[in-house]
This record gives C-alpha cells, sequence and structure tokens, in this order.
C-alpha cells in the first residue's frame, strides 16, 4: 500500500514547543534594546535633518552676502578706477606743463627719478591690492600715492611760477 | 480569535509594549518549534524566533490579513533561521551540477503506507543541510517552489534540483530503515 506524503502534512496545526524558562525577559530586553537602538537612530536622522536645513540655509545666506560684497567691490572697483584715472591725467598735464615751463634738465631729472619711486610703489600696492581687494588700507595708500604725485607735481609748479616771477621781478 | 488578533497587531503597530509581549507570548512556542525544524541548536533556534518576532514588529504595518497572522509570522521565522544557516556558510549546488543532472521523472510523493509521519521528519533532519531546507520548506510547510526560491534565495531550478534529489534520498533511507526493522 501506498501513500502520498504530502497529504500527510497538509493538516499540519501549528504545534508547540515549550521554550526555556527565562525567554520572556530576555524577548522583552530585546524588545527594549531595539526599541532604543531605533529611537537613537531616528534621533540621529534628526539631527541630520536639522544640520541639513542649518547648512543650506547657511549656504544660502553666505551666497547672497558674497553676491552682495561682490556688488560693492566692482562698486568701489569703479570708483577707485575713475579716481585713478582723474588722478593720473592730472598728474601727466601737471608733468607735461612742468616740462614746458622749466628748461632745468637736472631739475626734471630729478623729478622723474622721484615720480619713478612713487609709480614703482604704487605699482607694488596695486598687486596688494588685486589680492585683498576688501582691504580698505591698501585702497587708501593707492590714493594716498596718486595724491602724493599729484601734490608733488602741483608744488613744483607752484616753485617754478614763485621762481619765473622773481626772475620777472628782478630782469624788470 | 483573529479579532483578538487584529486589535492586537493594531496596537503594536503603535508600539505598545504589552501588546507585543502579549502577540509574543501566543505565538512564540509554535514559532520555536518551527524554528526548532532549522536550527538544532535550541539556543540559536529561540534566539532566531526572538530576532524574528522583532523584524514583524517592524514590518506589521504592511501585513494584511490575506494570509493568516501566524503563517505570515512563520515566514520571517524561518527566513531569519535560513539567514543564520546561511551565515554558517550553508552548503549550496553549484550551477554547473544542474545541467549534468539527469532528468528525474519521479514526481509523485507516494510512499509506502507503514512510513509514518514522525519517521518522515526524522529521516529528513538526517539530510544534508541544502536538501533538508528544501525538503522542509516543501513538505512540512508546504510552500511552493517561486515561495521557496523567494526564502532561499536560490534560482528555482537550483530549488527544483534540492528538492529532487531529497526526494530520492529521502526515499532510500526510509527503504534501508524499513528493511533493517524488519529483519
Amino acid at each position: 500500500m501506498k501513500q502520498n506524503i504530502r497529504n500527510l502534512f497538509k493538516q499540519e496545526v501549528l504545534q508547540k514547543k515549550k521554550l526555556p524558562d527565562s525567554h520572556r525577559e530576555g524577548f522583552l530586553e530585546k524588545l527594549s534594546a531595539s526599541k532604543k537602538k531605533r529611537k537613537r537612530i531616528t534621533m540621529l536622522y534628526k539631527y541630520a535633518a536639522i544640520f541639513s536645513i542649518l547648512f543650506s540655509i547657511g549656504f544660502v545666506v553666505t551666497n547672497l552676502f558674497s553676491k552682495e560684497n561682490n556688488a560693492t567691490d566692482t562698486a568701489l572697483e569703479i570708483q577707485l578706477r575713475e579716481i585713478e584715472k582723474t588722478y593720473l591725467e592730472n598728474i601727466d598735464k601737471e608733468w607735461q606743463s612742468f616740462i614746458v615751463l622749466t628748461k632745468d634738465e637736472k631739475l626734471i631729472k630729478r623729478y622723474e627719478d622721484k615720480l619713478g619711486e612713487l609709480n614703482e610703489g604704487y605699482q607694488e600696492i596695486s598687486s596688494q591690492y588685486k589680492i585683498d581687494k576688501n582691504n580698505m588700507i591698501v585702497i587708501e595708500a593707492l590714493i594716498e600715492n596718486l595724491k602724493t604725485r599729484l601734490q608733488l607735481l602741483q608744488d613744483i609748479q607752484q616753485h617754478i611760477n614763485l621762481l619765473n616771477k622773481e626772475h620777472e621781478n628782478t630782469t624788470i | 480569535m483573529s479579532e483578538k488578533i487584529n486589535v492586537l497587531i493594531k496596537k503594536c503597530i503603535k508600539g505598545e509594549q504589552k501588546a507585543q509581549m502579549d502577540l509574543y507570548d501566543l505565538y512564540c512556542e509554535a514559532m520555536y518549534y518551527v524554528a526548532c525544524r532549522y536550527l538544532i541548536d535550541e539556543e540559536e533556534a529561540k534566539d532566531a524566533m526572538q530576532e524574528g518576532f522583532l523584524k514583524a514588529f517592524l514590518k506589521l504595518n504592511i501585513y494584511k490579513d490575506k494570509v493568516s497572522f501566524g503563517a505570515w509570522l512563520k515566514k520571517i521565522i524561518i527566513n531569519q533561521c535560513i539567514d543564520v544557516l546561511k551565515k554558517k556558510k550553508l552548503e549550496t549546488v553549484s550551477i554547473e551540477n544542474q545541467f549534468l543532472e539527469i532528468v528525474d521523472e519521479d514526481t509523485s510523493w507516494e510512499f509506502n503506507y507503514e512510513i509514518s509521519k514522525e519517521n518522515i521528519v526524522n529521516t529528513i533532519n538526517k539530510l544534508p543541510e541544502k536538501y533538508k531546507l528544501v525538503l522542509q520548506l516543501y513538505l512540512i510547510e508546504g510552500y511552493n517552489h517561486s515561495e521557496i526560491s523567494e526564502i532561499t534565495k536560490l534560482p528555482i531550478k537550483t530549488s527544483r534540483t534540492h528538492l529532487r534529489r531529497g526526494k530520492m534520498l529521502l526515499r532510500e533511507l526510509l527503504k534501508e530503515q524499513n528493511y533493517e526493522a524488519k529483519y
């Protein structure tokens, strides 16, 4: 006689097996531990979320500020370029009139050297300004340099004018 | 009974520890029995069963009452046991071997009438792990090939091969035992 052994197991009811005595306590411990772990993970996620929000806010804000900074930079740059241009034009004009006025080549040479020195100094400060565009001290130094040059030329011109007048007076 | 379980499940989803313990108390012995079929070491079986419960609590919100809660839980427990077995490097048949297999047409599960259920279960336990596992899932738990493939993560072809070979071995071993008992 044969039998299909699959049928033997078809009416399988859930059989039970007795567990060791302390199994409930052990499970309760595992259950609490898993809850704590999950809590820790959710806290971690929360912290991560807060951090990323703060980070993105920070990023946006710094971006905005740096854009503003860029805007002021360019405004400052334009202003500085204009100042530079007017000064250089004036210096050139004064220099030309100085050459016309004086025939003293030694004097021209002396002032040429002095202006050359000032120009070198100006180039130096310029390169510093390119590295650190926000440094007011550098910008002030640049303007101061230009001012000194112009002042120098105006001073000589005044001096020459004075000399010329004196010369005229003496000849009269 | 099922109404009581449904209420318990809802409470468990909310994270009520008492309900979780009640659900554990209701099913732990049956699930322990299942786990012991796969893991010989009783301590290991107990741990796997408890880990399975913890996983089930996390997945409770996706449980649909299409299947009984016991059947749903049993599948999770069996999966947990198989994970343990895999960690212990469960032997698997290489794919090349499949093609060398002579197709066995024996699809019948007709065995000698004298053989008892207990005898079959005991003999299955003596088989190599890979055959034992598929035979248990097919014969004792009543899963079909696609379910077995899903649980064991083996291709259906491989699980079919394991089942066929396992059945052959089971037949041989039972015959030997029957022979020895008679003489």
